[in-house]
């Protein structure tokens, strides 16, 4: 009788944990297609839109068949892999040149996307915390803080996202309590100060970096046994969390005062002229700032680290810290001859950047990984 | 002296004389004058007793074991190789008694007090049990007193202290096993857990360290701890001590284990999560709603400790707009006064107050308190009078070294210490950027940091199996599961509902 009631107990357990992880999983797809969109329209409204005429913004809207596309392979190779990580399964599943290439690519786009995440925090602490200070030191000291929690691998990593997704909610409210305690309902909107067009793009830019972050974080540090995902289920949720984040951000993007819906002239100019003034510029502003940085930091932190993963697999190489070496090299050059070479070419890298959304679907492999030798012992 | 025979690794020969020549050898006799050698006649053959002056009761010896040994006259009828069996079954009256071959063991036994009895003619060796030196009785626990609950501290005697745990954790799961510690000078530890509750791993991985020690000498917990961590190099510990035999045995029902050592009046458990750092005695003594708000308490103080000194320099040398413009002109027209930037102000003051409190505690007694009050005041008081210090700061300082003393763990508090300097040094040189980065290190080493592979910020993160004792402190009866390294077949605590009595009838009401 106890025997029966105990293994009825395993079994509601073991029930329960593959509920949370598959939940995990589908959030993961949500977030994938979330940060898609939150690409696309940074790419639509902050840079090509004025010259562009806003194609890739209603390719955005309309056609988020990009993000299908990478979906659809990784979905597949995730429900094969069973648990492997993923650039061994290229490595056994392809051919060799192919796999190679596929993880340089994978580690090319990843060191991008680490590139992207670090101009956007340097830009962002530029534009609201240290204005004074030059942006060189700024992203020195993001590129220091990475090298040193580098130390933490992995596992730090992802564990500090999944931290930061448990207390989100928690710091939601606190901030928003904040907020509404006899300040003016705008200050929930605190970069609506930048102008519309600042504003949008930071908040796109914050959605998609949090929408990485909450992501790693969303996989939970002590699943053991991976969920099997259908492709199919996986397509759905990422398509559906693009369309979400497009009819969020059009809805902000048409609300009042902040009308683009009559098009005259360059859009970006017209944003940007409909902007108004911060209403305040306090604590709540700061904090919020802090947490897109913090969100920014671990998407950085996070892509240089499963870079530096890719990069050594595709050097046929078993050990990741010498890849994490180079990678962090490759960065800190850039960083140092931005002021030579300017941030364009990262700029028209940035559609690039949508391939990023494979670290997020790809993070449960490495979360399998065997234990180091000396934490087996443990 | 050659090394073997320091060893002294063979058996004992049958031979008495040759045998006490040994141990005169070996433990520098007649030179220490600590070792006693008292040669008697036994039924007509030659005895010996050896043991360390003062770490025996010699009452024990002389009515217990010379005296009936002396007063047999007639030789024992058996072969001369069983005399000091016949001995121990016939004529000697000390309850524990071991018998010996290795001349190791006896050496040891005489080293930890026992009584090491030889006989002529006798290949073996018995020693007795007649440790009697002074020891501290059981008394309050210094460090961890509580307002309620029981007022019971280890003291530095391991077997008091085994049988402090025993007289808590009253079951014959707990299980206690003895090594020795330390190659040259070996120190007795304790592993206590209990069987079946505790992770078999887990207690093989603490055996398995244990084991592979090879220091000289482990005097105190302190060491030990030092070599089984996972991380040396870390500022957190990663191993909760504690004085207290209840908490011990809280620890075991959770299923740590723990370690004791002779001559330490601590208990390590392992393996421990950040929580555990933060728990005091008391929060589960007093009921739900006292604890989860004095640990609500707690955990802001620590906060205040570790970023209140940062986020002051940061806000007054980078962010100034977060002040309202009333305490900004307030904060503006004292630091326009002060000769040093408010880093350096607040580096003076962070180390005057260490200073105090290293010096608080190092003083002895009531002059430490003393000492702590009017160094505190007097330096404060001049350091504004004279212009170097701003009165903001100050309760800046006051309330962050409040907040240090919140922390209930001494190591944890010296680890945030070095944290708290950290942010302020971040602050000090890029605002609450630099606190960012700074905390965002701190959180990614934090949460890649084990306990004997268990993680130190499971199960917040990782997710891991928990009740309600972690930041809060829910009500006892919803704490149904024991800690998530535990065995997996014995998580549950408890099956069903904690106050059964709900179920039942109402009979006795009136």
């Amino acid at each position: 009788m106890i025997v029966q009631r105990r293994k009825r107990r395993a079994d509601a357990q073991t029930a329960r944990s593959e509920q949370r992880t598959h939940a995990s999983a589908r959030a993961q797809g949500a977030l994938v297609g979330t940060m898609a969109a939150c690409q696309l329209f940074l790419d639509g409204t902050g840079r090509m839109l004025p010259d562009a005429g806003g194609a890739l913004w209603w390719s955005a809207l309309l056609c988020p068949a990009g993000a299908l596309l990478l979906t659809l392979p990784i979905a597949r190779m995730r429900r094969e892999a069973d648990g492997r990580e993923l650039a061994d399964v290229a490595l056994a599943a392809l051919p060799a040149p192919v796999a190679l290439a596929l993880c340089a690519l994978c580690g090319l786009t990843l060191l991008l996307d680490a590139a992207a995440a670090l101009y956007g925090l340097t830009e962002l602490t530029h534009a609201s915390l240290l204005p004074q200070t030059d942006e060189r030191v700024i992203v020195l000291m993001a590129l220091t803080a990475l090298l040193l929690s580098a130390y933490a691998g992995l596992t730090g990593m992802q564990r500090l996202a999944f931290l930061l997704r448990r207390t989100l909610p928690i710091l939601l409210l606190l901030l928003m309590a904040w907020s509404l305690w006899g300040r003016p309902i705008e200050n929930l909107y605190p970069l609506a100060g930048h102008g519309v067009r600042e504003s949008l793009r930071l908040g796109a830019g914050s959605l998609g970096a949090g929408a990485c972050a909450l992501a790693a974080g969303f996989l939970p540090g002590g699943v053991r046994q991976l969920p099997q995902v259908r492709a199919r289920e996986t397509c759905g949720y990422c398509l559906s969390g693009h369309l979400l984040a497009v009819l969020l951000l059009l809805g902000l993007s048409l609300s009042t005062p902040y009308s683009l819906w009559p098009l005259s002239g360059s859009w970006g100019e017209r944003m940007v002229l409909q902007g108004r003034p911060a209403l305040y510029n306090g604590i709540l502003y700061r904090m919020v700032t802090v947490l897109q940085l913090t969100a920014l930091l671990i998407a950085a932190g996070g892509a240089l680290l499963f870079a530096a993963h890719a990069l050594s697999r595709a050097a046929r190489g078993r050990h990741d810290r010498l890849a994490f070496a180079l990678a962090f090299a490759l960065l800190a050059a850039a960083a140092l001859l931005r002021s030579r070479l300017g941030l364009s070419w990262l700029l028209a890298a940035m559609p690039w950047r949508y391939a990023a959304a494979l670290a997020v679907v790809w993070l449960p492999f490495l979360a399998r990984r065997r234990p180091r030798a000396k934490e087996g012992s443990a | 002296m050659s090394g073997a025979a320091e060893r002294m690794s063979g058996r004992l020969t049958r031979s008495l004389q040759s045998n006490l020549t040994a141990y005169r050898s070996i433990l520098r006799v007649p030179r220490n004058k600590d070792v006693v050698v008292r040669e008697f006649t036994v039924g007509g053959f030659g005895a010996a007793i050896l043991y360390l002056d003062g770490m025996v009761n010699t009452t024990m010896i002389d009515e217990n074991l010379l005296k009936p040994a002396m007063d047999m006259e007639a030789p024992p009828d058996c072969d001369e190789c069983d005399r000091s069996a016949y001995l121990l079954h016939n004529v000697l009256s000390v309850a524990p008694a071991n018998r010996t071959h290795s001349c190791d063991e006896g050496l040891q036994a005489i080293l930890d007090g026992l009584t090491l009895l030889l006989c002529d003619g006798c290949d073996e060796g018995l020693t007795f049990d007649t440790r009697g030196y002074d020891r501290r009785t059981v008394s309050r626990p210094d460090n961890e007193d509580v307002v309620l609950g029981p007022h019971e501290g280890f003291t530095e005697n391991l077997r008091t202290n085994t049988t402090l745990v025993r007289r808590v954790v009253r079951t014959p799961r707990l299980v206690t096993e003895m090594l020795t510690l330390g190659t040259d000078a070996p120190t007795r530890c304790a592993v206590m857990y209990l069987d079946g509750v505790a992770d078999e791993a887990i207690v093989r991985e603490v055996l398995r360290r244990l084991n592979g020690i090879a220091a000289d000498f482990v005097p105190g917990t302190g060491q030990l701890e030092q070599l089984i961590e996972d991380h040396p190099f870390a500022l957190l510990p990663q191993v909760v001590s504690t004085e207290r035999p209840d908490r011990t045995g809280s620890f075991l029902m959770d299923g740590q284990v723990v370690l004791l050592l002779d001559g330490s009046p601590y208990a390590l458990a392992v393996p421990v999560t950040l929580f555990h750092l933060l728990h005091t005695p008391d929060d589960t003594f007093m009921r739900w709603q006292y604890g989860t708000f004095l640990r609500l308490v707690r955990m802001l103080g620590l906060l205040v400790f570790v970023f209140l000194p940062g986020l002051y320099i940061a806000v007054v040398r980078f962010h100034q707009e977060i002040f309202s413009p009333m305490l900004l002109t307030s904060v503006y027209e004292a630091q326009v006064q002060e000769p040093f930037p408010v880093f350096l102000e607040a580096l003076m003051m962070t180390f005057a107050f260490f200073l105090i409190n290293e010096a608080g505690v190092r003083a002895p007694g009531v002059l430490g308190n003393a000492l702590g009050i009017v160094s505190g005041l007097i330096l404060g008081q001049a350091a504004v009078s004279a212009g170097l210090v701003s009165p903001l700061l100050l309760i800046v300082i006051a309330a962050s070294g409040l907040g240090g003393f919140a922390v209930p763990n001494y190591s944890l508090s010296l680890g945030l210490r070095i944290a708290q300097l950290a942010v302020m040094t971040a602050g000090a040189f890029s605002g609450l950027y630099g606190i960012l980065l700074v905390s965002f290190v701190f959180g990614a080493l934090l949460c890649r940091m084990t306990s004997l592979g268990a993680p130190m910020l499971a199960p917040a993160s990782p997710a891991r199996p928990r009740n309600g004792d972690l930041l809060l402190r829910l009500p006892i009866w919803r704490q149904r599961t024991r800690g998530f390294f535990a065995s997996p077949a014995y998580r549950t605590r408890v099956r069903g509902r904690m106050r059964a009595w709900e179920r039942g009838d109402k009979g006795g009401t009136k």
